[in-house]
């Protein structure tokens, strides 16, 4: 498992796309948060939350499961 | 009609690679096992670097897709339309979906059409990967057209009436 999370976190796809797909997801919260007014600022904080729980889970579960199968197959 | 209007064409021109490159990748893995089944396992084994490097492009695609929207529409607009958060939602399911299939081929590389569990789960992610990116393609166009040829999806998703 140690390996597996070593080499994936060592490849391309993590430099060029997971690491840039994070920052952008930071900074789309970021403007998201600072845009909005009115009534939809009370329930920014809502949308942030659900949107932080499907990265978190989508994150670990998708990208975990590869890990951990990829292991387990060894 | 349109229900929204773009600041610039970077979402149009970005958004089109965001969903060719990943369906085209999804259409690859199946094509391998469609020739792994047929007893053509060497044929499958020659498609493992061309699957790759097309999951990787992929998320590279997906991520322009997301800059791309960030740009062109109003940042408030992700937060107040229900349209917009089930696609920021979607984006960041698909995402996810393409970066396992890339991590499971990475690290399996051409072991991985001779492998159960992994070869299934590829299987697996590059069947809802072609649902999610085509889902969000749907969202796009009915935003865009104001009418997609996927809307009972998006009916079954409740997101339109």
């Amino acid at each position: 498992m140690k390996d597996e999370l070593k080499r994936m976190l060592g490849s391309w796809g993590t430099y060029l796309a997971v690491i840039p797909f994070i920052v952008l997801l930071i900074y789309g919260a970021v403007a998201v948060f600072s845009a909005v007014k009115g009534a939809v600022a009370n329930s920014v904080g809502s949308w942030l939350l659900s949107k932080f729980l499907v990265f978190v889970v989508s994150a670990v579960v998708l990208v975990g499961i590869s890990a951990l199968i990829t292991g387990f197959e060894r | 009609m349109r229900l929204v209007t773009l600041y610039t064409p970077w979402h149009s021109i970005t958004a089109h690679f965001g969903v060719a490159i990943p369906v085209t990748a999804s259409i690859l893995v199946i094509i391998a096992l469609i020739a792994k089944l047929c007893g053509r396992e060497d044929f499958a084994r020659r498609l493992t670097y061309p699957i790759r490097v097309f999951l990787l492009l992929s998320m590279i695609s997906l991520v322009l897709a997301c800059a791309g929207a960030l740009i062109d529409f109003p940042a408030s607009a992700f937060a107040s339309s229900p349209l917009f958060s089930f696609k920021t939602t979607f984006a960041i399911i698909t995402f996810f979906v393409y970066a396992g299939m890339y991590y499971t081929v990475t690290l399996k590389d051409e072991e991985i059409w001779n492998t159960k569990l992994c070869l299934a789960y590829l299987i697996v992610l590059a069947v809802v990967g072609l649902f999610t990116v085509s889902t969000l393609g749907a969202v796009g166009g009915y935003l865009g057209k104001g009418h997609t040829v996927l809307e009972f999806v998006l009916r079954a998703f409740g997101l339109i009436s």
